[in-house]
């Protein structure tokens, strides 16, 4: 059914010029994720993972084929458009945090529902509430770089969640971080986007996400091939 | 915009609160210094219109001849029913305490018609005032401001000098004016002559005439040596003169603020590389382009507001001290000015503003849009940022190379001197978008004798400038820029002076040169004095020149008629010519034309041109065109035998005297001096006119020595902030190199060498543009504006001056982040942004 489907992919193909010479990422790639799923993207490093991340989010463009978010074209949209469709319906977490350094912790969360035109005193008690459920009370109005690697991906993930987008796209959001800190963002993480009902899309080298998702693909020459546990 | 992404922004900003106050700088100094200048030159014409209005008062028209009207046509003029009409004696007086002062006669009665604003604010000139002052000998009256500022009490006797001799003058009283005028002293007509020596000669005479056929009818019945002017062409004149003058100053006070605008988008460019990264999380977040133009362009109007605002008030300040040596130099070169007051008109303020807040957001333009299409993408894959860095240096080379072309074809393809100003501002930044495509291959050789000398070490500071290249492109360019301005600057100014030099000690062949005393339009001498110096035995030759001003419809022109022997005809350069020969188409009674003349009349040699004359207009055929710098609208010079025909006047101005060998000159000087008995001559050798020539030239050159030192300072802090941005920039890169293990020595050996070859590299690169810029100036200014061409040359001097300038910036600029990252532990540094 079609509406149980965030993001259809059909004919998908990527590609860069370096030296001359074309360098494929991803090719004829056909991928559907069904709403409120939990899918981890495996791969080597430069297999082509956070091009599909990209591409789905509408910060890259694809050399060919059609990309649907949210029951949107992406490639009918235009770069404000995109622009304005990530806005309301994408969340990120990054293996870098990429939080804003002169942005409070407070206010790094309530960036998005300020670009939405969501921010109120209603949704300014949720940006608290989900802080205090991270476990970072206390430090809403620290910097940063004065928090630790774990307290700063924590901060994202609630960035990536505050405004409600239907679909979470993560990529290495443990990358940085040390085994424990990564379980429990994990952790974090899994619960929060279940409870939520958003659909996530992880892209990792991590094996210790494998447990914790409902589908794993990996990207190999290009393609997708799909585990079966 | 939004609240938060204009509070990350401004934090932004906030973090690096020197580049905030080097930007700002920018600003400020570009707006003071056009706006000063812009005062400065509105106060000089404001004060001489007042004054002029405070001394004549109602007088529509004035009689003047050069050296004076005899008293008599003043009583024929009052019987012809002129009789609102006023006699006039002008002169100037030195003081005691060697303050020149003008001296004005005047006749009470007369002065009533008139109503010049001195005499109607005067309460305390009353009538036993006005009895001494008819009567007593040496009586003077002056403004109470003077007597303040000279020391001077009623009843208080001043000694002045004046034509070699010293007078005692008696202060009488004063009369109160709310206008700021010159040091005056106002005697009666009698005194004032018997003082300055003028026994029974007027200055001028003013004249009421509303009635168009009367003052035509005046027109005809005036001689022809006499000149009739409205009072508003003495005003026109003062603007026609000093036109070209303004020109110069304007042209080098918006060079100030081109160097300003630099700095400012050096500063927002460098703001925006450093918040890349910022942009693309905003971005990624889902800001749009367009939002990401209008806040940077905001943050530009918020910078550019403030900067203006102060720009303004320091204007307003630096414009005192440039009007005080606008109007000395005006005084020396052009007319007697007024003590000038400045005089802060609001639409002057607003115009300086208007230019400082227009030149940042378009000097921000570039950087704003670059910050719009920051792609979120470069946040995943960060070597892209240098890869697009690369692109654009290319792209940029590209445009610099568009703009030296459309620079030189707008050059080519217009006369005026808008274009000439255009296709400097094109050239220049055409130059600054090459700059950044000069940095890597330099660097490449500097890292490889790097090595050669000191090892990996040694080549370090060249790869990391070639490294950050998206910062260090924007810091070389503006660094190019600011020195490449003080090479032009310097470089236009010297070769002026030294073809002004040249000119002067090839054209004063003579050895002795003999005129009237006296300051201002000088009095003519007899042509029979001629006579008498020639007869003198160590005397082996004598030439004269006349001068005379004529109005025209045209404007102002001066004629002046040589008699020359072929030897001092020889003396003349010229620009263009017929293929006739010139010396005897001179005589034959073709005339030559200034370079300033065919240029403001787009004349050549060749043409012909109709020059007003006693005898009615007469067309002469132009024989050539030469070489002079005199200030002023331009010279048609003549045989003094066709001159004679037309004007039948065999007056003189200046008697060139040659000398037989061996003679003595003091012991001539003497002679000479003895030979008139009714004007007193004033005689000078070749040497000391020279000298006097070329500091006057000097004098002129001041103002435009000050802009030369203000855009010197603001490129200096222009190379020192780029470097010093971009160290700061670094921190966490140097705190890496500290932690790993590099000493504080050695890091300062980094920054310095580093700097140092940024700015080495700028400054040579610095050379060719900025002789560049001092011949495109000398094009703009001294061709388009004063109608005179350079003999352009290369100075050591000035060109050294700017890889000096750029070495000890960039040594300065590394000094501070050196001495900090030093003293700041690793850990720290790493943690910095």
């Amino acid at each position: 059914m079609a509406g149980d489907h965030i993001v259809r992919i059909r004919k998908l193909e990527k590609s860069y010029v370096e030296g001359g010479r074309r360098h494929w990422i991803l090719r004829d790639l056909d991928w559907c994720i069904e709403r409120g799923e939990f899918v981890v993207l495996l791969g080597r490093s430069g297999s082509g993972k956070s091009t599909l991340l990209n591409l789905i989010s509408g910060i890259d463009l694809a050399d060919r084929g059609y990309i649907e978010v949210a029951g949107t074209d992406l490639g009918r949209l235009d770069e404000t458009g995109r622009t304005r469709f990530r806005r309301r319906h994408i969340g990120f977490v990054f293996q870098q945090f990429n939080l804003i350094s002169t942005l409070t912790v407070l206010e790094n969360v309530l960036l998005p529902l300020e670009l939405n035109g969501l921010l109120n005193e209603t949704t300014r008690r949720r940006a608290l509430g989900l802080l205090d459920r991270l476990g970072l009370m206390g430090r809403e109005r620290a910097f940063p770089d004065r928090l630790s690697g774990g307290e700063q991906q924590r901060v994202a993930i609630a960035r990536a969640l505050i405004h409600g987008p239907a679909l979470i796209l993560a990529d290495e959001p443990t990358g940085n971080l040390d085994l424990e800190t990564g379980r429990e963002v994990l952790a974090l993480l899994d619960s929060l986007v279940r409870e939520q009902g958003r659909t996530l899309v992880m892209a990792t080298h991590s094996r210790e996400v494998v447990g914790l998702a409902d589908r794993i693909l990996t990207i190999r020459h290009g393609r997708l091939e799909e585990w079966s546990r | 915009m939004r609240p938060l992404v204009i509070r990350a922004g401004l934090r932004s900003l906030l973090h690096h609160p020197w580049q905030l106050m080097l930007a700002l700088f920018g600003i400020v100094m570009g707006v003071a210094v056009v706006t000063a200048m812009d005062l400065a030159k509105h106060s000089a014409l404001v004060s001489f219109e007042r004054a002029q209005v405070a001394l004549f008062g109602r007088a529509t028209h004035r009689i003047g001849a050069t050296g004076g009207i005899s008293e008599s046509w003043y009583r024929r003029l009052r019987r012809e029913g002129f009789v609102q009409s006023r006699p006039l004696v002008e002169g100037t007086v030195r003081t005691g305490s060697g303050k020149v002062v003008k001296l004005v006669g005047i006749e009470p009665l007369a002065e009533r018609a008139f109503a010049p604003a001195w005499l109607g604010a005067s309460p305390e000139v009353g009538k036993m005032v006005w009895r001494r002052f008819l009567l007593e000998p040496g009586a003077v009256l002056t403004s109470r401001r003077t007597a303040a500022e000279a020391g001077w009490r009623i009843g208080d006797q001043i000694p002045v000098r004046v034509a070699g001799r010293t007078e005692t003058l008696t202060l009488i009283g004063f009369y109160e004016t709310e206008i700021a005028t010159d040091p005056v002293l106002i005697a009666d007509i009698a005194t004032a002559q018997e003082v300055l020596g003028d026994y029974g000669r007027l200055s001028a005479i003013d004249l009421i005439v509303e009635d168009r056929a009367r003052v035509e009818e005046l027109r005809r019945w005036l001689p022809d040596e006499m000149e009739l002017s409205t009072q508003v062409t003495a005003t026109d004149s003062a603007r026609q003169m000093t036109r070209a003058f303004y020109v110069n100053l304007t042209a080098l006070s918006l060079l100030s603020l081109l160097v300003g605008a630099f700095l400012i988008y050096n500063t927002i460019a460098f703001m925006v590389v450093q918040r890349r990264r910022l942009f693309a999380i905003l971005r990624l977040l889902g800001l749009t382009r367009r939002e990401i133009l209008a806040g940077v362009l905001g943050e530009a109007v918020a910078l550019g507001s403030v900067g203006s605002l102060l720009g303004v008030v320091a204007g307003i300040l630096l414009g005192r001290f440039l009007l005080s040596l606008l109007a000395r130099t005006l005084n020396d070169v052009y007319f007697p000015l007024p003590v000038a007051e400045l005089d802060i008109p609001g639409w002057l303020l607003f115009k300086g503003g208007l230019l400082g807040l227009g030149a940042t957001v378009i000097a921000s333009l570039v950087p704003a849009v670059e910050a719009s299409r920051t792609r979120p993408v470069t946040l995943v894959a960060r070597s892209l940022q240098e890869q697009h860095s690369r692109r654009r240096v290319r792209r940029s080379a590209l445009a610099g190379t568009a703009f030296l072309l459309a620079g030189a074809l707008v050059l080519a393809a217009g006369k005026e001197l808008v274009s000439g100003f255009v296709a400097l501002t094109l050239a220049l930044l055409g130059c600054a978008m090459l700059t950044p495509a000069i940095v890597p291959p330099v660097m490449a050789a500097c890292r490889w004798l790097g090595f050669r000398l000191f090892g990996p070490l040694g080549a370090m500071p060249a790869r990391s400038v070639t490294a950050s290249l998206s910062r260090t492109g924007i810091a070389a360019a503006a660094l190019m820029v600011a020195v490449a301005t003080t090479i032009g600057m310097a470089s236009m100014i010297h070769n002026f002076r030294d073809s002004v030099q040249r000119w002067l000690t090839r054209r004063l062949d003579a050895d002795l040169y003999v005129y009237a005393a006296g300051s201002g339009e000088r009095r003519p001498l007899p042509a029979a004095l001629g006579e008498r110096i020639a007869a003198l035995p160590q005397v082996a030759a004598v030439g004269s020149v006349r001068y005379r001003r004529l109005v025209t419809k045209a404007g102002f022109l001066r004629i002046n008629a040589y008699r020359l022997s072929p030897a001092a005809f020889a003396t003349f350069e010229w620009v263009e010519r017929t293929d006739r020969d010139p010396w005897r188409a001179f005589r034959r009674g073709e005339v030559m034309v200034s370079e300033a003349f065919a240029r403001l009349r787009g004349l050549h040699a060749g043409d012909r041109v109709t020059i007003p004359t006693p005898r009615g207009p007469r067309t002469f055929s132009i024989f050539a065109v030469f070489v002079d710098y005199n200030a002023g609208r331009g010279i048609v010079a003549m045989d003094r035998r066709v001159y004679e025909r037309f004007w039948r006047d065999d007056q003189v101005s200046t008697f060139w005297v040659y000398l037989r060998p061996g003679s003595d000159v003091e012991q001539i000087k003497t002679r000479l001096a003895g030979l008139s008995s009714e004007i007193p001559l004033e005689i000078r050798d070749n040497r000391a006119l020279l000298q006097l020539s070329m500091r006057i030239f000097d004098q002129a050159f001041v103002v435009t020595g000050v802009l030369r030192w203000l855009a010197t300072g603001v490129a200096f802090v222009g190379v020192f902030s780029a470097l010093l941005a971009l160290q700061l920039e670094r921190s966490r890169e140097l705190g890496v190199l500290r932690a790993l293990g590099m000493t504080p020595g050695q890091l300062w050996g980094q920054i310095v060498a580093e700097t140092t070859l940024l700015g080495g590299v700028s400054g040579l690169v610095a050379m060719p543009v900025g002789t560049l810029m001092g011949w495109l100036l000398a094009e703009v200014i001294d061709r388009r504006a004063f109608g005179w061409t350079l003999e352009f040359g290369l100075r050591s001097g000035d060109l050294l001056q700017g890889p000096a300038l750029a070495v000890a910036a960039a040594l300065a600029a590394g000094l501070y982040p050196a001495w900090k990252m030093a003293r700041t532990p690793p850990a720290e540094a790493l943690r910095c942004e």
